[in-house]
Formats: C-alpha cells, structure tokens, sequence
C-alpha cells in the first residue's frame, strides 16, 4: 500500500510541493501570554520574530531559561494561537498553512511534536496504543497498524517494547516513545522542545542517536525530514544542526550557523548558553569501592553501613535497589553523587532523610541513625531539594514558601524573616515574594524550591539534580549559592548528570552503578 | 499504588467483551445501593472478590483497594449511629446517643457497602485496557472524545496519588511532623499540597491536550476516511451466556425485593 494513500486525503498533496519554498514562514510573530492573575499584565513571549525554514533543515533553537524556546515550538505546531491563552502578532505559516486558521489537529498531518515532560505526553496504558493513537485519528486501516507500529518502535530503538507501560520506562524510552508517536503520521516537519532536558547522558545519546537514524533513513526514501530543535545541551546541536536561532527575552537576536559557537562565543557567555565543550575527565584520588574500610574518618557527616534498599516490602527476591552499600562523607564535602537513571542515586539520597529507611545496614547522619528518627525530626538536620520543584511548592505565596521549613522547625519568627529576606535576596527573587510560586517561570520555581531549603539552615544538604533544565547562567547561580553554605561548613550530596558542574563543584564523587557503589574517593582537581 | 488501574493479564474477566463488564458492574452498584440486607452485601463482596480471584487479579491490588477505602467504611461505621439513633433493641444509651442492635447493623451493611460498591467499578477497570475501555464505551454509543477524556482521567489517577505523595513527602522533609497531631491539623496541612496537586493537574492536562491535539485528534478527514480503531471488541457467545446471566440474576433479585415489599 502506497504510504500516503494508507491516510485521509490531506497528506496527498505533499509531493506536488516545490522543494525550494521555505517549508516554514514565521513573519513578525509576536506572543503574549494571558495574564496568571486577575488583573495582572501579559507575560511577553515572543516578539517580532521572523524566519524561514527550508525543507531538510535541521535548525537548533537555543537561549536562556525563559528566551521563548518553547513558546516558539508551540507557535510552529499551532498550539499557539489555538489552545493556549494569550494574543498573537503576526503570521506562522507551516507547509502552506496558516496557524490559527488551520487547526492543531491538521497541522499535525505535517508537523509532528514532542514536548519536554514525557509524563503529560504520554497518555496511554501501553506504547503501542501511544503509537497507534495517531494512526487511528488518520483513518489508517487496522491491518496495516501492527507494522507500521513495528517500524517505528525500530526506528527509535524500542523494539519488543510494544507492550510495556510507558509509565515503567527509563526517561529517555519515554521520549523516544513520544518521537515515535509524533513521526507515526509520516509527518515533513518534527519540532521538539528540549526533548532530552530531563535526561541522563545516556537516556541524552539514545533520543539523539534515534533522531539521526530517522533523518538517514527518510533521506534515502527521499523525503527529507525537517527538524526544528529547541535545546540546551548545544554539544549535539554543533555536530549535527545546519542553523540556530538564538533568542533572547523573546527576540530572535542571531539567525545564523553553528559556527557561531566559535566565532562569537562572547554571545552565548553573555546569555548564560553553554558553549559546546567536551565533557570534563573527572579523576579520583584514594578511591575506592567502600569495602576496605578505609575511608571512615572520625568526622564523618553521613555513614552509610552496609545499606540495603529493597522497594516491596515482605519481597525478598526483589531486586535491591542499594546494595551493601559502605560509605563516610566527611564533613564539609560536597558530593557529586553519579550513575545512570534507576542506579539507585535517588534511593540512596533519600535515605538521608529517613524518607526512605534501610531494609538492612544502618544509615546515620550528623551523629542520628535515621532508623528511630521521624522525617521531620531528621529535617532539623537535613535540607532535601527535591527533582521536580513542582513537586515541593505548596504554600500561597513566594515568602511563606521560604519560611515554611524554617517555621516548621520551631525557628523564631525573626530569625525566620531574617533568613526569608537573605533568601530573596540571593535568589533575587524580592519583587516576586508575594507572589504564587506556582505561577513563575520554571528557573524562578527552582530557585524558590532550593531557597525554601536552604532557610531551614540545615547543617547537611541533599540536591536531586538542581540544574536540571536550567541554563548555564541559573545553574551556575544556584551553585554558587551552595559552595558559599559548603565554604560555611556544610556538608553537601548533589546528584547530577552534569558532569561539568560535579567537577567545578564537587570535592568527592560518589558512583552508583545498579546499586551498587562503584567508586568513591575525592577529586583531583590538579592543585 | 504507582501503577495504572488495569492489571495486565488474559484471564475470563479480561477476555469479557468491556460491554458485558459494563453491565456486570452496573448491576452490582444498582443492587448494592437498593439492598440494605447484610447476608446480601456480604454475598455481592464475595462474588466480587471471586470473580476477582479466578481471573488471577493479584492479592495486593484487592488489598490495595480494602487499604485505600478502609478510612471511610471507618467513618460511616462510626457516625452511623449517631445519625440513625433507631431501633428497638437498645444496647446502650447515652444522653441522645442510642446504640442500638438494628443501626449497629445497619452501620456494618453501610460500612460493607462501600468495598462492595467499590470492587463493582474494579471489576472492569482492574481488568479493562485504556484501549478496550474506550472502544467499549464508544461501541454503546458514547461520542469518542468523551471516552477518550474519561479513560485518561483514569490512567492518570495513580499519577497524582504520585504527585501527591511526593508533595506531602516534601512538606516532611521540611520538618512539618503530624506524628501524634489532630485530624484537624493534619486535614489543615493537606489542603495546600490538594491545591499544589491540582496546580500541576492543571498543567499536565494542559500539556495531555496539546500532545493529543498535536497527534491528530480531531484532524478532518476527507475522501469517506473515518477515525479507525485498533483495537476491535466483539461479543462472542461467552460473552452473550454471562450477559444472560447477568440480566436474569438481577432481574430474579429485583423481581424477589419487589414481591418481598409489595408482601
């Protein structure tokens, strides 16, 4: 069966296109979000953006935290204008239609869409019904289904994976998953919105890898895929994007090559964007696996002794998500703790909490063992930031956010204001503390959640991936934040991905690998 | 519970059409809700709880719902009799708190009534692909967007008990300990992480509407193309056999309480 013909009859007129017409046309493209509040004023997005795309282009979107990535995803595949509230300038025309005039749903013949949370883009009970739910809504017969369901899986990697709960794969299956999905109405334009933010660097290779097969394999076919990426990582933008648009406060203010990387790195410094750099060789003095017992200093901060987790309580053939773990963190060290996604970091990390307790082995920190403590007892000790900042925010407004912890500690109310207005200050947040923190941007949410963490003045810290999604500029703020309490005498465990930053920050490393400790010992940091 | 609803598996309950499944767990909740005989709510939670069983429905998942209701059957157990002080048999008496032999069992029936209404619903969505449950509701007539949002709204009910353990995971982590604190103290510490939870509900179905949108739904077709559906559901004779069943039992039932009460 012909592949066009296997759809409605919208995707038929595609190859009587003449291939030098600029497949996408952005002319003078303006975006204000609606107001979050009553009363409130717009929120700029996008300003006076113009652009063209030529077909096959792969074309790198790259700025700060807040530039108006994402919002200019939105506007290339019609969510913006249709289902996002706001008003829109200017005009987006994609494969000859106009956004706005055309509805997201018929657009999506031509351009396909992966956002960056792959949790609220999957919505299905298993990756083939994820898969199959764009062919159904294009008529394809259900014979045909089945295969072409397979052919995509192969292409992103996920063969035999037909079955599975997207809900029970690895980050970086989920976004595959959602490529598939959005390449499965054979679609000329692909726009992602920084697919792999939330990925570790392997989860970060396999969508990258998968993207550069699909693109090989509809180059041969002839029908060259044209790719729109908004990224942070620019390391595979330099190798593989022909363009990049660079934004700024919502303005297009380079059209250029990847070269600009080097020609202009003054530009990407300035706007906190990472410049493309290899990632950093972190050597390790007096390492070891935690097994000889030598590395126990007297004043350690945290022992981890024999510790075992198991999730599944009265299981005992479960897989132990820590094993036999031995590790002493002396005061005053600041960990990068390392390993692959489901390693057990985050099994380990919250154990230093009490939010998780030993199966076997015991846990102490700061003199307690965690096993007779409460989770609010141990906060006394222990500051935790948590992934996802929207999973930490809860109270009514920016100040009381920060406050909370240190109020909930039993801490005097001026000590607590005292804290709150160093906190605001640091994170520059005092034109926003009585303000919603739910209603910021993502940076400021990240900031606000490691700032409400930080005024309870916690003698240990523990950061879950605190750069996470954020650009260069912010991450680096956040962090020196923390150096400046570590410096002070606090003892901190950041687990990370970033490899750059474990090794500007970090005194010790600690790897996890299928949950097992794998190394552990202090940087060498050549001095 | 972190998992979806559906426990995959291919036993006699998720073999049924999603139909008969339907009529199966209508008829238990119309029957549950018009029966205050205790010997007949025992006698549906049993049934329930076999059916369950033999289509090989995990323990843990039967336990999980028990755990997640066992706080309300409490509640009804307990306010019951304050609020219903008749019957004739006292047992003791308090001021105008009667407890009675007739409203302690009434209170046991309301109580039992919760589990058996709520195994009714999990008959079918313990054992009810997203998929089949959409194409069975729009097999009986529903309009497919109306499935589609009630099929996902299930799926991602596990999500924000997920969410909002994590929430509520975070507010201990900033030293907040209810331990040994009132209800109306812990009743007031929920009710921000309902409302962050709701938050970030609204912001995933936001998201969920793009990327549904954004994956053609509701795209115009042309040519006499329609929507498909791969996943096709056909009533076989095993189906036809439990449907009669189905509607001759409560049929017999209903039939057996309307000469019982006209008697």
């Amino acid at each position: 069966m012909n592949r066009n013909t296997s759809f409605g009859a919208q995707t038929a007129s595609r190859s009587a296109e003449p291939p030098s017409r600029a497949l996408i046309a952005v002319r003078g493209l303006g975006w204000h979000y609606a107001p979050v509040i009553d009363g409130g004023r717009p929120i700029l997005g996008l300003a006076d953006v113009s652009f063209k795309v030529h077909e096959g282009e792969f074309v790198g979107v790259v700025g700060p935290t807040g530039a108006g990535k994402s919002t200019l995803c939105m506007a290339l595949t019609g969510v913006i204008p249709e289902l996002a509230d706001g008003s829109m300038d200017g005009e987006v025309a994609v494969a000859g239609m106009r956004t706005g005039r055309t509805s997201v749903a018929d657009l999506s013949a031509r351009v396909g869409y992966v956002q960056q949370d792959p949790e609220s883009q999957l919505f299905c009970a298993t990756v083939e019904d994820e898969i199959a739910f764009p062919l159904e809504n294009r008529g394809m017969d259900p014979a045909a289904m089945n295969r072409r369901i397979d052919g995509l899986l192969r292409l992103v990697g996920l063969d035999g994976m037909r079955d599975r709960a997207p809900s029970s794969l690895s980050g970086g299956q989920m976004q595959r998953v959602a490529i598939a999905a959005a390449l499965a109405g054979d679609p000329d334009i692909l726009v992602m919105d920084e697919p792999t933010a939330a990925l570790d660097p392997d989860g970060r290779r396999e969508v990258f890898a998968a993207l550069d097969r699909i693109r090989d394999e509809r180059a041969r076919a002839g029908c060259h895929l044209t790719v729109v990426l908004a990224e942070q990582d620019t390391n595979h933008l330099a190798a593989w994007a022909d363009r990049l648009l660079v934004l700024e406060n919502g303005r297009l203010v380079r059209d250029t090559d990847p070269g600009e990387f080097a020609r202009e790195p003054e530009l990407f410094e300035r706007l906190g964007v990472a410049l493309p750099a290899p990632e950093p060789d972190i050597r390790v003095i007096g390492e070891s696996d935690g097994r000889d017992g030598g590395t126990k200093p007297a004043d350690a901060t945290i022992v981890a002794d024999h510790l075992t987790h198991r999730y599944g309580v009265g299981d005992p053939d479960a897989p132990a998500a820590l094993d036999d773990v031995t590790v002493a963190i002396p005061r005053g060290a600041f960990v990068g703790l390392i390993g692959a996604n489901g390693s057990g970091k985050t099994t380990f990390a919250r154990h230093l909490n009490g939010l998780l307790k030993p199966t076997s082995g015991r846990v102490i920190v700061d003199g307690l063992d965690t096993h007779g403590q409460s989770v609010g007892r141990l906060a006394r000790h222990v500051g935790y930031v948590f992934q996802n900042p929207d999973h930490q925010i809860f109270c009514a407004s920016t100040r009381e956010e920060i406050a909370f912890g240190a109020r909930a500690l039993g801490r005097a109310p001026k000590e607590v204001n005292e804290a709150v207005d160093r906190m605001l200050k640091l994170f520059d947040l005092a034109d926003k503390a009585d303000v919603s923190p739910a209603t910021l941007g993502y940076g400021d949410r990240r900031s606000v959640a490691l700032a409400s963490v930080l005024a309870q003045g916690t003698d240990v810290l523990v950061l879950d991936e605190p750069t996470a999604g954020l650009d260069r500029r912010r991450g680096d703020r956040l962090l020196a934040a923390v150096d400046g309490l570590n410096r002070a005498g606090v003892t901190v465990v950041m687990i990370s991905h970033d490899m750059r930053a474990v090794a500007e920050h970090c005194t010790h490393v600690m790897r996890l690998d299928h949950g097992r400790l794998a190394q552990w010992g202090r940087i060498d940091h050549g001095c | 519970m972190d998992a979806d609803l559906y426990v995959p598996g291919d036993g006699w309950l998720h073999r049924a059409d999603p139909r008969v499944k339907f009529a199966l767990s209508l008829s238990l909740l119309v029957l549950c809700l018009v029966w205050r005989t205790p010997a007949i709510i025992l006698a549906a939670l049993i049934a329930e709880h076999v059916m369950l069983v033999s289509d090989r429905v995990p323990w843990e998942r039967i336990a999980w719902v028990w755990k997640a209701l066992a706080a309300i059957m409490v509640l009804i157990v307990v306010l019951w009799p304050i609020f219903d002080p008749s019957g004739t048999h006292e047992i003791w008496r308090w001021g105008w708190l009667r407890i009675t032999r007739e409203n302690l069992v009434m209170a046991a029936v309301m109580g039992l009534r919760i589990p058996a209404l709520g195994f009714a619903c999990f008959l079918t969505l313990f054992t009810t692909s997203q998929a089949k449950l959409i194409r069975g509701l729009t097999r009986l007539g529903m309009p497919y967007r109306a499935g589609l949002t009630l099929a996902t709204s299930l799926r991602y009910i596990p999500v924000f008990f997920r969410i909002f353990q994590s929430v509520v995971d975070a507010q201990r982590a900033r030293g907040l300990d209810l331990e040994g604190r009132s209800f109306l103290a812990r009743a007031r510490a929920y009710l921000p992480v309902i409302v962050a939870v709701l938050i970030r509900a609204y912001r995933m179905s936001q998201s969920v509407g793009w990327a549904m949108a954004s994956r053609g739904l509701g795209m115009r077709l042309s040519g006499g193309v329609r929507r498909t559906s791969r996943v096709e559901i056909r009533m076989r004779g095993a189906d036809w056999a439990m449907l009669a069943a189905i509607v001759l039992v409560t049929a017999v039932l209903i039939a057996v309480t309307a000469l019982g009460m006209l008697g």
